[in-house]
């Protein structure tokens, strides 16, 4: 896991647990009001791509995991494609250009404890999907077979089924993250 | 892991991988028969995925006794060995010791067991959020430009129905059949 954080060509120390623990409270609470505001909005009809693209880019900035950037490392511990390559003005002007030099010397590498620590983080992870994907099951279930305790909430199973789907997909992607940003300790105590 | 599954009161042996690699297939082979099979009969609608409760969980039920996954569980919450019920009482006549913890090997097989399964099914879960969201788009032009609607008719509650069946069915096996289908022979390891 990286101890700080490139943000806009800024540096934010994140070596602090309280401080990660602070950034997951701040994320989830981001991507929950979202999810309940796109839900008045328009029921999720267009905007459900919207959480999607959210999710995605919380990854992309701030936990990493799938993105070479952010504060986690990349699971699959690949380095980017074409480092030799200078950022393209664009990056340049709005400062988002990953910090190349701190990185290069196999910065990308999961060393064994980290890989021990994503594989139980991703262990914890599957647990909560399993039960979202549990309840998703359900309520398609219910949905087929016409259950009469649907059809005392307001909202219509399908809704149901592709709100608890939105859910799984944003969780998807963010909570192995997010464990490992909650569970890790102060940084400065480990070394 | 365990080295044997007690099935009725009768011992099968499950240190040869081989043994167990064939175990995994006919699982999953029974599994998307039977998917194929309700397809063709109602499009799965009630009177075949009715059954489909029970043709996932008895499956993970021998598949996480096998590989013994919830033992560290029930050592953490309980002193001495569960009442059984009765249905476990019918399935596991003799039970092993609960008081087995998995060892460091162990949890590592299970982790990274975890982190693959987790991949695929992200795969699974991302593609049955498609399909929904192109459900739901069709809706929205139907409402909107009827003249640009993209119809998909085949997109129906029993289809949306059958594959979070098949997302559940693989949440709860997947990991554990690879490391029923990963682990070495029993044998060679001692």
């Amino acid at each position: 896991m990286r101890a700080e954080l490139l943000l806009m060509g800024r540096r934010v120390d994140m070596s602090q647990r309280a401080r990660r623990r602070a950034l997951v409270v701040g994320i989830y609470t981001v991507l929950a009001t979202l999810f309940v505001g796109m839900w008045l909005v328009d029921h999720w009809r267009y905007t459900g791509s919207y959480l999607y693209w959210a999710a995605m880019l919380v990854c992309w900035l701030f936990l990493g995991g799938y993105y070479r950037s952010g504060l986690v490392k990349p699971f699959n511990g690949e380095g980017p494609r074409r480092l030799d390559t200078t950022p393209s003005l664009l990056l340049l002007k709005l400062r988002m250009y990953p910090a190349i030099t701190r990185d290069y010397d196999g910065g990308y590498q999961n060393d064994e404890r980290e890989l021990h620590q994503r594989d139980r983080a991703h262990y914890q992870a599957y647990q909560a999907i399993t039960v979202v994907v549990l309840i998703a099951s359900f309520v398609a279930y219910a949905s087929t077979t016409g259950h009469s305790l649907l059809r005392a909430i307001p909202i219509t199973p399908a809704q149901m089924f592709y709100g608890t789907m939105l859910l799984t997909v944003m969780l998807i992607f963010t909570l192995p993250q997010c464990i490992l940003l909650w569970t890790e300790p102060d940084m400065e105590e480990e070394g | 892991m365990r080295t044997e599954l007690e099935l009725f009161g009768v011992h099968t042996s499950f240190t040869s991988r081989a043994r167990r690699r064939w175990l995994v297939a006919v699982v999953y082979a029974g599994f998307v028969a039977y998917l194929t099979a309700s397809w063709f009969v109602d499009r799965w609608g009630f009177s075949t995925m009715i059954w489909i409760p029970f043709l996932m969980g008895v499956p993970a039920l021998i598949f996480a006794r096998l590989t013994g996954r919830y033992r560290s569980k029930r050592i953490l919450w309980r002193t001495k060995a569960p009442p059984k019920s009765w249905l476990g009482r019918f399935l596991f006549p003799e039970d092993a010791d609960l008081r087995d913890v998995p060892g460091e090997r162990e949890l590592r097989w299970r982790d990274q067991a975890h982190f693959w399964s987790y991949h695929v099914l992200n795969l699974g879960i991302l593609w049955v959020w498609i399909l929904i969201f192109q459900q739901r788009q069709t809706q929205i032009h139907d409402w909107a430009w009827p003249e640009l609607a993209v119809r998909h008719p085949w997109i129906t509650d029993n289809l949306l129905f059958g594959v979070a069946a098949i997302l559940l069915f693989a949440a709860l096996t997947l990991p554990d059949s690879i490391i029923l289908w990963f682990m070495p022979d029993l044998e060679e390891k001692q």
